[in-house]
């Protein structure tokens, strides 16, 4: 589904992405760890093409098509959510009202029928309810006033309503106490299938507790220094991102 | 020259007095302080004087036309308020309603300014004689020289208006170059309304048009006015506005100015606290796009204790259109617990737009509270990648953004059919955003 190939980015003269490779297939969930600094939200916003880098090398493939050829919206479209580490407020702009802008744009540009007003609430109150979510959160502007919790919470809604393909969600777990957390993993859990996939990014284990990844790489200085099952979390929680690094320079 | 009114002599002098008065001084130029950045030379050509004979008929297609522009926007009558139709600075009688005989409207007397003039012309000495005597400059003096119609609203001693009254001044493609409105309302002791101004140009190939229209408005004790102005003059046209509010004590007023229309347009807008206690809040929005100029000017005389003042205006300004905003808060020696804000906040859709913001204090008293504001600014780099992100083509995200920073303005508006309109209004003018 996703192929990086030797991913290089360049942020204000410092080279941040060195080198990265990495493949997920259709279903699988794949955590990237990692210390700070590492790279870890270059990654996320390299992919959701974010406008902020000197220059991006290597190559990108999603679903077969060159991924860093595509504007974000059309990545959006063709099935990639970047669930933000920090959702902006937008002031006058109704959560619900963008949000069905912004399925129906999904939906055109796959052919199916746009949303009319009603099947679209009914949709969302249906996904609200899933995520514990205040109705509340109707008639607000989109993340405004929102605690950190609630933002999060309004991006796993976002994503259970796009549909995505590939999820890529950016330190989600931070900011969020342990009934959030467990709320926000079921949401995540609940979309699990064979045909879409997730890169989980985080800095702590905790998170990979509730969603649980078939694969653990751990990002260090720009690159993937090591990959490994679930275990391999728990071992990186135990004797901390130090001894990756060790292990990296000696071997 | 008006001469066609039937003229007191008292009008008469006052309008030759005025019309020497603009001989003299011309139109006002960028030498002038509070016309800085807004030069009137692209009018220097312009024969002021040619105004039509009063005709107060219109050929069927014009009818037809006004008719169903006034539909378009609701103002068909469908809704029974009520309603004063202008066209190319003449009352049309045909098209408007100045009856609606409910109950809570016995109050309201609303006639055009040309019948007052025949009827009562002695109620409108006092207020004609006044502006005149405080008029700045010779824009001013040509509408009390040249002012041809206009409507005039009296709400009775705690009468209390629920639904908007209505007043349309429409240009169409005809041939008069000028129209000058002068509008009187007055809200008696106690005494509640809406008004809602609507400056209408239908003919976008139309050659250029000045609309010249004050307004004054006098608040009495209690008194509370809602006034709603919308200025959506055709391309070529020319908006001159002046407003001025008297408010006397523990009144209220709210203004809205949503200036959309007219390659140039100018509003002014003054308000007197006469008396302790009442309020003014403004609310302005400002658009302009490819070379539009659009000014807003605004003064508020802090002239009594204890009044309180909120301005809050937004510009968006796209192509190489140049918006100014000009707010003046004065507050004079006693009037001690004054309380006055004003925002001023611009939004610049491409690389030569332009926006000038001037606030100006001048504080005389030592116990007041002032704040004052003013940005400059384009679209959130963040928020428009956010909405990008989620699937919204880069032209929605930027669309949807200028809709939301213009909304907050309009949002202030309490009456819902009219906000809506008006944000049907600045999204048709505001058109493609790239």
């Amino acid at each position: 589904m996703l192929s990086i190939h030797d991913l290089k980015a360049k942020v204000d003269g410092k080279n941040i992405l060195k080198g990265l490779n990495l493949e997920i297939k259709a279903g699988e969930v794949h955590a990237i760890m990692g210390p700070n600094g590492a790279g870890k939200s270059t990654l996320s916003n390299v992919l959701a093409g974010r406008d902020v880098f000197e220059s991006i090398e290597g190559k990108v493939t999603f679903q077969g098509k060159n991924l860093l050829d595509l504007e974000p919206e059309a990545r959006a479209r063709e099935g990639v959510f970047l669930a933000f580490q920090y959702p902006v407020e937008i002031p006058g702009v109704g959560n619900l009202y963008f949000l069905r802008a912004a399925v129906n744009s999904v939906r055109r540009s796959r052919g199916q029928s746009e949303l009319d007003a009603m099947d679209f609430l009914t949709l969302a109150k249906q996904k609200m309810r899933d995520l514990q979510m205040d109705q509340k959160f109707q008639e607000r502007s989109v993340n405004e006033g929102f605690s950190g919790g609630e933002k999060k919470r309004n991006e796993i809604f976002q994503m259970a309503m796009l549909e995505p393909k590939l999820c890529v969600l950016d330190e989600t777990d931070s900011g969020l106490d342990i009934d959030a957390l467990r709320v926000v993993a079921d949401g995540v859990n609940r979309l699990r299938s064979s045909e879409r996939s997730f890169l989980l990014i985080t800095h702590y284990q905790r998170l990979l507790d509730y969603i649980v990844p078939d694969y653990v790489h751990v990002l260090a200085d720009g690159k993937i220094v090591k990959s490994g099952g679930k275990e391999l979390a728990l071992e990186l929680e135990k004797k901390g991102y130090q001894w990756v690094g060790q292990k990296e320079t000696n071997g | 020259m008006g001469k066609t009114l039937s003229t007191p002599d008292w009008l008469s002098h006052l309008r030759q007095d005025a019309w020497f008065a603009f001989e003299k001084q011309g139109l006002p130029t960028t030498r002038s302080e509070d016309w800085k950045y807004t030069s009137l030379s692209s009018l220097k050509e312009f024969d002021f004087r040619a105004t039509d004979a009063p005709r107060y008929s219109w050929p069927d297609p014009v009818i037809t036309q006004v008719k169903s522009a006034l539909k378009e926007r609701s103002m068909d009558g469908q809704h029974k308020e009520i309603r004063l139709v202008f066209i190319d600075g003449e009352y049309c009688a045909a098209l408007s309603d100045t009856v609606l005989a409910t109950p809570a409207q016995s109050g309201v007397k609303v006639l055009s300014l040309g019948q007052t003039l025949k009827d009562l012309p002695q109620g409108l000495q006092k207020p004609l004689e006044t502006f005149h005597s405080q008029s700045e400059d010779g824009v001013k003096f040509l509408n009390t020289a040249c002012f041809k119609d206009g409507a005039v609203l009296r709400v009775s001693p705690n009468q209390s208006v629920s639904s908007p009254i209505h007043f349309v001044f429409v240009r169409t493609a005809d041939t008069a170059k000028s129209a000058y409105y002068r509008n009187l309302i007055s809200v008696e002791k106690g005494a509640k309304a809406q008004v809602v101004e609507t400056y209408l140009g239908l003919d976008s190939r139309a050659s250029q048009q000045v609309t010249n229209s004050v307004t004054q408005v006098s608040l009495e004790e209690s008194a509370n006015l809602e006034l709603i102005r919308i200025q959506l003059e055709a391309p070529s046209g020319c908006f001159l506005g002046d407003l001025r509010v008297n408010q006397e004590k523990n009144s209220e007023f709210t203004g809205h100015w949503v200036s959309l229309g007219a390659s140039l347009a100018r509003n002014e807008t003054r308000v007197e606290f006469q008396g302790e206690g009442s309020t003014a809040s403004l609310n302005g929005l400002y658009f302009g796009k490819e070379k539009q100029h659009t000014d807003s000017f605004v003064l508020i005389h802090h002239a009594s204790p204890h009044c309180n003042s909120h301005q809050k205006y937004k510009g968006v300004l796209d192509g190489s259109a140049l918006g100014v905003f000009s707010g003046k808060i004065e507050v004079a020696l006693d009037a001690q617990k004054s309380n006055a804000t004003q925002v001023n906040r611009n939004l610049l859709l491409s690389k030569q737009a332009q926006a000038y913001t001037r606030p100006q204090l001048q504080i005389h008293a030592d116990d007041v509270k002032c704040s004052h504001g003013a940005t400059v600014g384009q679209l959130d780099d963040q928020a428009l990648f956010y909405l990008r992100s989620r699937g919204i083509s880069k032209d929605d995200s930027r669309r949807l953004l200028t809709e939301a920073f213009a909304g907050e303005v309009l949002d202030q508006l309490k009456n819902d059919t009219l906000k809506a309109q008006i944000k049907i209004d600045f999204a048709a003018r505001l058109g493609r955003v790239s």
